[in-house]
């Protein structure tokens, strides 16, 4: 007979911590796709237009940026063996810092109003580099070099650099510094945020998620060891361009080693799943093949000389968006299965059984997730040639997206919660379906 | 006697269940080995505490066998040829 007593839950933080990010992040992704679709004459016209500013704050401060924060607190103890020291409650305050952060630096950028910019930029700051030492420290004192653990590193560090060079851009704004080449040291912040801090961490997550939950083969270890360094090699050069004012075949060289490599990785992965070991229709691995899709278009969109408003929309929405929606329907049913069955190892509640991944978000809403969210990116992506009513209604379906996705999420935690009381109850009968 | 479990064509969370219903089933005597293809650290934690004591050997980044035992065997796996990580 198993001796459970004393299962403690001591490497796994509580579920509610992570829960509390992802379900912040879609409100974020509304509010970005209700600005688009009220906007919408001039919203995708440049990327410096004070609603394009806001709208990518938005989606990468308040959407992505969170959910990536959530999953990495969850999926350090399942894939290096360590966890964060990041409590239920340091959490809850550092979603709220982090959300009022964003909405204030969206609203500054909008509004053009310096004094939120520079609130929500501290505030943003402030927990996102507590976030990253808290990170660091936890992988640090890890055993085992795995690659994993390498790539996360480099990508948490990414995100430092990220907030380190946009607290620059928010003092040359606000009158205190003097960046001469304003425009290079934005393309530094942005390209540390999207291949940096992004990019690494899906391909670092990528590169073990995608073979434990679709059998697919996994990435070589050179690959794995190679990719990150190779991509903060070329970030570290970047600020060259800047310093050299002036010299733009720097600049385009490393922007293609970068995209370069990105693509590189997109195809790998689409090779990797399709070698997968037991091929079946899941809504969730669309999202991985339209983000990877996204990638190779947003290069191929850039080798063109085309908008720089379509690179963002394809590398946003169509890249980062889509792979963090499909990471949050593999992990959140995944934790939240996982997290029951070790309290009901715990409880000994042999009695009661326990629902699939798929009671927690079934495919069928996955698939709707997938089928608004695609024709968001299609309709906003021919709006950046199209424009007014077109990007309305991709705006729209976005802000659909959003509410579609937070719900599925709330539905999640609820159903959690419910059998969690179940087990924690004395009723035997329950049948959980 | 030693029970064999390969888990290493299933996807999660499927080698975890495996893993708890075999040891539910395992009779007294026996101790489990399992093929696993990752590293499965999440399972650890409930070893532990279920006083089971387990040893890892990796054969390659895709490819692990563990072998499970009750601690009432001692600290040694039961199998003497079992290589140690």
């Amino acid at each position: 007979m198993l001796n459970t007593a004393g299962l403690d839950l001591a490497n796994t933080p509580p579920i509610g911590l992570s829960l509390r990010f992802f379900l912040a992040a879609p409100l974020f992704a509304l509010a970005a796709g209700v600005l688009l679709a009220t906007g919408a004459e001039t919203a995708l016209l440049s990327r410096w237009t004070p609603t394009a500013l806001a709208t990518t704050h938005l989606l990468l401060l308040g959407f992505i940026t969170p959910i990536m924060c959530g999953a990495l607190l969850q999926i350090l103890p399942v894939l290096v063996g360590v966890r964060s020291t990041v409590t239920a409650q340091a959490g809850a305050a550092m979603v709220i810092m982090l959300g009022l952060g964003a909405a204030l630096l969206s609203s500054g950028l909008g509004l053009g109003h310096n004094g939120l910019l520079l609130a929500g930029a501290v505030l943003a700051a402030a927990v996102l580099l507590a976030f990253v030492f808290n990170i660091v420290y936890a992988l640090f004192a890890s055993p085992g070099s795995s690659p994993v653990r390498w790539t996360l590193t480099l990508a948490v560090s990414a995100l430092a650099v990220t907030v380190m060079f946009g607290l620059l851009l928010v003092g040359s704004r606000s009158g205190w510094l003097n960046l001469a080449a304003g425009k290079a040291w934005t393309d530094i912040h942005l390209a540390w945020g999207l291949a940096g801090w992004m990019g690494l961490l899906l391909a670092g997550i990528a590169g073990e998620l995608i073979p434990m939950f679709y059998l697919s083969p996994p990435p070589p270890t050179w690959l794995k060891r190679g990719l990150p360094m190779a991509i903060i090699g070329l970030l570290v050069l970047w600020p060259m361009t800047a310093l050299l004012s002036g010299n733009g075949l720097l600049s385009v060289a490393i922007t293609m080693g970068i995209l370069l490599l990105l693509g590189g990785f997109a195809v790998t992965s689409f090779v990797s799943q399709w070698r997968r070991r037991r091929p079946r229709h899941d809504p969730s691995l669309g999202f991985w093949w339209l983000g990877q899709s996204a990638i190779l278009m947003a290069a191929a969109a850039w080798l063109l000389d085309e908008p720089e408003t379509l690179i963002g929309v394809l590398a946003i929405i169509g890249s980062g968006m889509s792979f963090t929606t499909g990471t949050l329907f593999k992990i959140v049913p995944f934790l939240s299965w996982y997290h029951l069955q070790t309290c009901k190892v715990k409880l000994r509640r042999t009695d009661i059984k326990l629902p699939t991944m798929q009671g927690f978000i079934g495919d069928r809403i996955a698939g709707w997730q997938l089928a608004i969210h695609s024709s968001a990116l299609l309709f906003l992506s021919l709006g950046t040639w199209l424009q007014t009513p077109t990007i309305r209604v991709g705006g729209l379906l976005l802000a659909g997206s959003a509410l579609l996705l937070w719900f599925s999420l709330a539905r999640a935690w609820w159903r959690y919660r419910r059998i969690r009381r179940q087990l924690l109850s004395g009723n035997t009968k329950a049948a959980i379906r | 006697m030693e029970r064999q479990l390969d888990v290493s064509e299933l996807e999660a969370p499927e080698p975890l269940e495996r893993i708890l219903d075999a040891l539910a089933d395992l009779p007294d005597q026996d101790w489990l080995k399992v093929h696993h293809r990752r590293d499965p650290h999440p399972l650890y934690g409930m070893l532990r505490n279920m006083d089971y004591h387990w040893r890892t050997v990796s054969h390659g980044p895709d490819s692990f066998d563990i072998l499970i035992w009750p601690a009432s065997f001692g600290p040694q796996p039961p199998d003497a040829d079992t290589p140690s990580c």
